[in-house]
């Protein structure tokens, strides 16, 4: 149940939004607001937590493959 | 301007906000904590990585093509689980030292069978010193060993084309290690309409497995399961598997308000083949029940046998991410989370809130909190009872004995104790900076702090308290950014020092150090050179092939030789940071990554016994010792010239030594598998170059250089003995862009002088002294390509064609040389 209220909510917010002009950006252009504004770093903990859980990598499947320890 | 266009919706992931060229270096550590034995037992060192990486991102012809480089390299070393029993098993044994009456615990080495007691119920008990009564004894402990050094080098590239609806990409991956050799194909499509970004991925995976199981542990690791995937080869025992894994994702991405952004993403994994981990084992007690008294107790035989998991598994991950902007602070929240569950049994979600906060329009802080849970894998087990006995032994009619195994029928079908597949929940803490620096180059730090354990699971329910574990991870990224059409850093020509219309760096071999000129005042150059040099082939003495007869009467100073090296790899990555104090002078600060590997063979007739000998493949690495020098440059246009005078501080380890082996501590590695020389030494080198002709087409230079040791010995009793060389080398321009460069050395090394540890019971050639260094003429051939913004990247095969050796060795092979430069 609280699985599917996440995603009523998501889904709700959704709904809500209007498009962005280009002139609105600014905010959203600042480094700290990219979706992701370490990609080394986030690839670096993404493959740390890989090796220890038991769960695949979360993202965009990119291949690759590691006996690690 | 740029960035703001660069968002989902318009153009671009993330990585491509930036400008289009960049190099980004990494360093990277994770370090685990020790773990708890019980008993008193010191722990060994916990598992320690270290990670280094480059990635370059370069446009190809027009700006819409982008190829993506990286080169990663992972080092590991430290104990990990093998198995988990329960503790009363004693599965970890004290290793002592010292004179009887006078032992002393140093350490403690894994002990995978035993026998322990069971109740009516498989529940182990334990004998109350005081009282000798039996009492529940529940507590189970990991068997730990330490694993071999080992390195991975993965390749990765991609090229992706920018298109006006979006991007294609495709890319592929290599990765190598002693043990698993894995390459993978992928393929993206991203679609932008002007609001959204919708983007899918295929990928397809192909990994070989060839472990080698440890010659110790091998005669008490039941491994029937896995007696088709085993073979010999060369005195080891390998365990072979193969493995392929598909993949497709999708995401979606939107600016959602002026201040606030969104994704989301679905992944599904389909992995097939051998997915076992071999080295993990699972404690099995057999415990018929035949024997029990009339208390229901009785005696069990541990034995551990290699893990079987299922041979499929399907996997799904659904994340989402939302970033949104706090005004009154300028900071940023970053929200997300995510769900997986695959048909092993393991699911669970992960949350994870990071906080970005300028301080400064060049500094940005951010604090990370993540939380991971999930569920065990249904055949997850930390150890088994199975209501037989492991072995039958009986008297037939006639008289003889007859042995009957256990059946494999009786056992599950899939069990593991591997605590990845458990019940656990993970909280992790992370700090990081992000520093803005001159030129558009950004400096990244980050550190974490991770808690593994069984009561951080939502719902509860999770792995006891032995299978905790604590580790750290830390980070730093060095990122440079070129963007498209313009110079890197302040309007840079190349004409800075005196008569410096060229520079030497740019014909200069890529193996060669110090042929830089003067960058000038205040400015910085940054360097990334690897080199790998091979040995391999038939052993020498001096210019002439050995046969095995010859080697091991002669090779080990008058012992019998039991091995003998067949090949040896040395790499090294070494970073470079040059700046100039002034027009003349500069300083250049050198540290180095090192890591070998050796492979050696049982020369015919010998027999390793209880002595412990070099067979199969030995790996090591770790930082290696830090140069820095000092270097004046002069000349003209028609003559340049650069000399340096130079000191190299141990800061390398010249003290590795094999793990335990054969119930001894593992013997010191011999000089040539050690990261560092143990001494300071002096170094030096005169360097001179010009143009052939006018200089438009050709190129000439001439480099001197030597070392020699501060010190007569370094505490392990050996070092280095003193190097000089002669180089020369020739460079055609074949493009404005692009020159090939010929190359003639000569080497003159005096190898080791002292006494290595080995040399009172040497059983292979490498464990003497008196077999190192030689003389050695060799030919490289490269091709140097100047790249946008003053910088360079250099490529270099190197040949040997004389060489005379000190001793007995393997002949060298020659080579590779890269080398990137950027000044900025």
């Amino acid at each position: 149940m609280p699985r599917t209220r996440a995603l009523g909510l998501l889904l709700a917010l959704l709904a809500g939004c209007t498009p962005v002009q280009p002139w609105e950006r600014g905010t959203l252009a600042q480094p700290h607001m990219a979706l992701d504004p370490h990609p080394l770093r986030s690839g670096w903990r993404t493959h740390v937590q890989a090796t220890r859980e038991g769960a695949p990598a979360a993202g965009l499947s990119e291949g690759g493959g590691c006996g690690c320890y | 301007m740029a960035a703001a266009v660069l968002l989902p919706g318009l153009h671009a992931t993330p990585v491509q906000a930036q400008a289009d060229s960049s190099v980004s270096l990494q360093s990277a550590r994770l370090h685990e904590a020790a773990r708890t034995l019980g008993n008193g037992l010191p722990s060994p060192a916990g598992l320690s990585a270290q990670t280094l990486s480059v990635q370059a991102v370069t446009p190809l012809g027009d700006s819409r093509r982008l190829l993506q480089l990286q080169l990663t390299q992972d080092s590991w070393s430290g104990a990990t689980p093998v198995s988990t029993a329960p503790a009363v098993a004693g599965g970890n044994r004290a290793v002592q030292r010292g004179s009887a009456g006078q032992l002393v615990t140093v350490g403690a080495s894994p002990m995978i069978t035993g026998s322990l007691l069971l109740d009516a119920q498989d529940r182990p008990l334990r004998r109350d010193a005081t009282t000798g009564t039996l009492q529940p004894a529940p507590e189970l402990v990991h068997t730990l060993s330490t694993a071999s050094p080992e390195t991975r080098r993965q390749l990765d590239l991609k090229l992706s084309q920018r298109r006006d609806d979006g991007q294609l990409s495709l890319g592929g991956s290599a990765s190598d290690e002693r043990d698993f050799r894995s390459q993978s194909l992928n393929l993206a499509r991203r679609f932008d309409d002007g609001e959204s970004s919708l983007s899918f991925a295929l990928s397809a995976t192909r990994s070989r497995v060839r472990a080698v199981l440890d010659h110790d542990a091998l005669p008490y690791i039941t491994r029937r399961a896995y007696a088709d995937h085993i073979t010999v080869e060369g005195g080891q025992t390998l365990l072979h598997g193969r493995r392929r894994e598909a993949s497709a994702s999708a995401g979606w991405s939107r600016a959602l308000t002026p201040s606030a952004l969104a994704e989301a993403t679905l992944s599904l994994t389909r992995s097939s083949g051998d997915l076992a981990n071999p080295y993990k084992l699972t404690s099995v007690v057999f415990a018929p029940t035949a024997g029990a008294g009339a208390d229901g107790v009785r005696s069990g035989e541990l034995r551990s046998l290699m893990e079987q998991r299922p041979s499929s598994r399907l996997q799904w991950n659904v994340g989402a991410r939302l970033v949104l902007h706090h005004a009154a602070s300028d900071a940023a929240w970053h929200l997300g989370g995510g769900l997986f569950s695959d048909d092993w049994g393991v699911r669970g979600q992960r949350l994870q809130v990071e906080w970005l906060q300028p301080l400064s329009p060049a500094g940005t802080l951010s604090l990370l909190l993540r939380h991971h849970s999930q569920h065990a894998a249904r055949f997850y087990v930390p150890w088994l009872v199975s209501h037989q006995a492991y072995r039958q032994v009986s008297v037939t009619p006639d008289g003889q004995l007859q042995a009957r195994d256990h059946d494999p029928a009786l056992l599950p079908a899939h069990f593991s104790s591997d605590t990845r597949l458990s019940a656990f929940g993970t909280l992790t803490a992370g700090l990081g900076y992000t520093h803005r620096l001159a030129g558009g180059a950004t400096l990244d730090l980050s550190v974490d702090r991770t808690r593994q354990s069984g009561r951080l699971k939502w719902g509860g329910g999770g792995e006891g308290r032995h299978a905790d574990l604590d580790h750290w991870t830390a980070q730093a990224t060095l990122n440079l950014v070129f963007e498209a059409g313009a110079a890197p850093s302040r309007e840079h020509d190349h004409d800075h020092g005196p008569g410096s219309a060229a520079h030497g760096h740019d014909a200069a071999p890529a193996s060669l150090m110090g042929v830089h000129a003067a960058p000038g005042r205040g400015r910085w150059m940054l360097g990334l050179r690897q080199q790998q040099l091979q040995q391999s082939g038939t052993l020498r003495h001096g210019t002439q092939a050995a046969d095995d007869t010859l080697i091991a009467a002669g090779a080990c100073g008058g012992a019998p030789c039991l091995s003998v090296p067949t090949a040896m790899r040395m790499r090294m990555a070494m970073l470079d940071l040059m700046v100039g104090l002034d027009e003349h002078w500069s300083l250049m600060l050198m540290p180095q990554f090192m890591d070998m590997a050796m492979n050696s063979r049982l020369l015919p007739g010998a027999v390793a016994g209880d002595t412990p000998v070099h067979v199969g493949r030995h790996e090591s690495h770790g930082l290696g010792d830090t140069q820095l020098h000092l270097l004046r440059h002069g000349g003209s246009a028609a003559l340049q010239w650069s000399a340096g005078l130079g000191l190299s501080a141990p800061t390398g380890r010249s003290n590795l030594a094999g793990r335990r082996s054969h119930q001894r501590d593992g013997a010191p590695l011999d000089p040539g598998m050690q990261p560092g020389s143990g001494t300071w030494d002096a170094l030096s080198t005169l360097s001179a170059w010009g143009p052939l002709g006018d200089g438009a087409r050709g190129r000439w230079g001439l480099q001197a250089s030597g070392a020699s040791r501060l010190q007569a010995a370094n505490d392990q009793g050996w070092a280095r003995g003193w190097r000089w060389q002669l180089q020369g080398w020739a460079a055609w321009r074949a493009t404005p862009a692009l020159s090939l460069v010929g190359r003639a050395g000569w080497r003159v090394d005096h190898g080791v002088a002292g006494t290595v540890a080995d040399a009172d019971s040497p059983t292979s050639p490498v464990d003497l002294a008196a077999n190192q260094g030689g003389r050695l003429a060799e030919l490289g051939l490269g091709l140097n390509a100047r790249l946008g913004g003053a910088g360079q990247l250099a490529l270099e095969r190197t040949q040997p064609l004389h060489t005379r050796l000190r001793g007995w060795q393997l002949p060298p092979r020659g080579g590779w040389a890269l080398q990137w430069s950027q000044a900025l």
